[in-house]
């Protein structure tokens, strides 16, 4: 079933030139969907757009059936997607336990422990984690909302190849293990988009599926 | 996580922050208070003058037919606002008569001239109350035996001493007052009092009849009996109080209301010149405080919401990480403006105990300044005046009170609030996109 649709989406910047073009797709829970393409091509927007941080120009983005622009985007934000960025975008004066507990439906500490930190570890200052952990920190945070919907713009860029294969192995448990969430990378890494379930391609505003 | 839980984690977090924080609203808030504390100051200081600096009117009745009488006296006294004190005296001239006819000596030497059919006679001040007459209040006569006279006294006189003892009178001894002129009134009269005058003759020289020593006070009955025989008391000057000098003009226009003299004869002089000059300071420094408010309310606003605007511009990734979890921008507003004001709560108890060491301090220097302004003025008008305006009000107490503090709390949460906005509307206003663009 589906859990996301994009129709007709459309997007510019200056209402010339067009960076996204009538992409029409429809997501469903338990998959990873990749999406790839050059810098700058608008596949941060695309997600964007997904999780309702902006608006398409056109077309209209429907979450479970329902327009987003009508439910209101925080809304949206707020109880279907959640997001992990390349930065880890952690709050610093907040410890990995309570960045988790942000916006949280479901315990904190047990979602920290399975995506690997301690007890110890989940009350520690954020920025004595390394990029791994606070990685970590950050999809527990998206697994503790609940959301449906995970949106990840670049979650290994940061990270080395060791630690990137782990943070991928938790967003790929994420959709095909018993939370079933339907997981949004964008990347570059074709590494990454080979695990996807579903890669797209995004090249002159127009997105295409690869396999 | 609710924005308590959220404000609670940043102000124990960022410690420096928060003591930073601390700091400049301690500093805001002790200002402020301060001057809300010197302000009620001086609207008590300005209440206790009102109320303790003798200020009021005389009516000159002299060239009115009748002069006061009894019962214009009577109106004048129940006019709301009209002190209970009060004095009524007459000028007049009497010869000094022994009980046995025989006419008393005066003292000629000094005088510039003996008029005729004045060569026993001398000044006669008649009052209600001796004590309050300018020759004792300001021209240096002092009673050095008997007592003063007062509103139940008849037929009682007050001589100098020289008189006294060139007559060989005393206290208790009894002499007649004669009238002069028209007038073929005697009055026996006893003498309660004797004074002497301890400057020289205000005048430099005088007919003998004005000469200090041959002056006598006595009652208003006295005066009327020697002068009138109609059984009423006459005056021809009141002195009245008022109870509030600032509202000496209405209980005026109120007293010339009433009827049955013939106001357009008289000559109402006000006698408000200590209050005035108090005023005058209270009013410069009144004014002073008001604008040290306005200034320091400003400031701090500005102060407050530049180093806010800064700080809001550091948090822009807090912010935006927020926005993309779903919460909306009120709710990260109400989380900072709440920071700032749990810090305030703290520091506005703490700057009750600042601004209370302070206060009475910057009172004083205040005072000192608007003292020093309003004589500027003064000297340029009248020097004397000057003189007068520092022994009006030369101090002044400041105590911050509870409800100055309370007043802060709500002007504090006012100046918190509205620097939250002003520095958080260029964040506030745009997408949660543009955040994040401007985060990464």
């Amino acid at each position: 079933m589906s859990v996301l649709e994009l129709k007709d989406v459309q997007y510019s910047y200056d209402k010339k030139k067009k960076v996204l073009k009538d992409i029409n797709i429809s997501m469903e829970k338990g998959k990873v969907y990749a999406i790839l393409g050059p810098s700058g091509c608008g596949k941060t927007t695309l997600l964007s757009l997904m999780g309702g941080l902006d608006e398409p120009t056109s077309g209209a983005i429907l979450c479970k059936g329902e327009n987003i622009s009508k439910t209101h985007l925080a809304n949206h934000r707020k109880n279907n997607v959640a997001f992990i960025f390349q930065s880890y975008n952690l709050i610093d004066y907040m410890n990995p336990l309570e960045n988790a507990n942000l916006s949280s439906k479901l315990p904190a500490l047990p979602i920290l422990e399975k995506v690997g930190l301690t007890k110890e570890e989940a009350r520690r200052n954020v920025l004595k984690l390394s990029g791994g952990q606070q990685q970590r920190v950050a999809i527990a945070r998206a697994l503790a909302s609940d959301a449906d919907i995970l949106l990840a713009d670049e979650p290994t860029g940061n990270l080395d190849e060791d630690t990137a294969e782990g943070i991928t192995a938790l967003l790929l448990e994420s959709a095909h293990g018993t939370a079933q969430k339907c997981v949004v990378i964008v990347t570059h890494s074709n590494e990454l988009a080979r695990k996807a379930d579903v890669v797209f391609q995004l090249k002159r505003g127009i997105l295409q599926v690869v396999n | 996580m609710n924005l308590w839980k959220r404000a609670y984690l940043h102000i124990t977090r960022k410690k420096g922050k928060s003591i930073l924080m601390f700091c400049i609203l301690l500093i805001m808030s002790t200002l402020i208070l301060t001057c809300f504390a010197i302000q009620s100051a001086t609207d008590t200081a300005a209440f206790n003058i009102r109320t303790s600096l003798k200020s009021g009117f005389t009516i000159n009745a002299k060239s009115v037919d009748t002069q006061l009488e009894g019962h214009i006296v009577s109106g004048i006294m129940d006019t709301n606002g009209i002190a209970a004190d009060f004095n009524l005296r007459s000028y007049f001239y009497a010869e000094y008569y022994s009980l046995n006819g025989q006419l008393l000596d005066i003292t000629t030497d000094g005088a510039i001239e003996i008029p005729e059919g004045y060569e026993h006679a001398g000044k006669m001040v008649s009052n209600t109350y001796s004590n309050m007459d300018t020759y004792f209040l300001e021209a240096g006569f002092e009673l050095i035996e008997g007592q003063h006279i007062t509103a139940n006294d008849r037929n009682v006189i007050i001589i100098s001493e020289t008189f006294a003892s060139q007559n060989g009178l005393s206290i208790g001894d009894t002499l007649v007052l004669g009238g002069i002129g028209e007038t073929d009134g005697h009055v026996k009269v006893e003498v309660v009092g004797i004074f002497k005058a301890t400057l020289p003759l205000d005048a430099g020289v005088a007919p003998s009849y004005d000469l200090y020593e041959n002056i006598s006070f006595s009652d208003n009955e006295t005066y009327s009996q020697l002068y009138y025989h109609d059984g009423d008391t006459h005056y021809q000057y009141g002195d009245f109080y008022v109870d509030d000098p600032a509202e000496l003009d209405t209980i005026l226009s109120d007293v010339m209301s009433i009827s049955g003299i013939e106001w357009e004869k008289c000559i109402i002089t006000v006698n408000d010149v200590d209050y005035q000059n108090a005023k005058a300071i209270l009013e410069t420094l009144q004014n002073l405080v008001t604008l040290i408010i306005f200034v320091v309310i400003g400031v701090s606003t500005l102060l407050l919401a530049l180093i806010l605007t800064l700080w809001v511009k550091n948090r822009i990734y807090e912010t935006g990480i927020l926005l993309a979890m779903g919460f909306c921008k009120r709710n990260i507003l109400i989380q900072h403006l709440m920071e700032i004001l749990m810090v305030a709560f703290v520091t506005f108890v703490f700057s009750f105990l600042t601004s209370s060491l302070i206060a009475q301090n910057i009172g004083e220097h205040l005072l000192n300044q608007a003292a020093t302004e309003n004589q500027v003025v003064e000297t340029n008008l009248a020097e004397g005046t000057a003189e007068k305006n520092t022994e009006t009000l030369t101090s002044i107490e400041v105590t911050v009170s509870f409800s100055n503090l309370l007043l802060i709390y709500i002007i504090g949460t006012g100046i918190v609030m509205l620097s939250i906005l002003l520095s958080s509307y260029p964040i506030m206003r745009m997408k949660p996109k543009e955040i994040l663009t401007k985060m990464s």
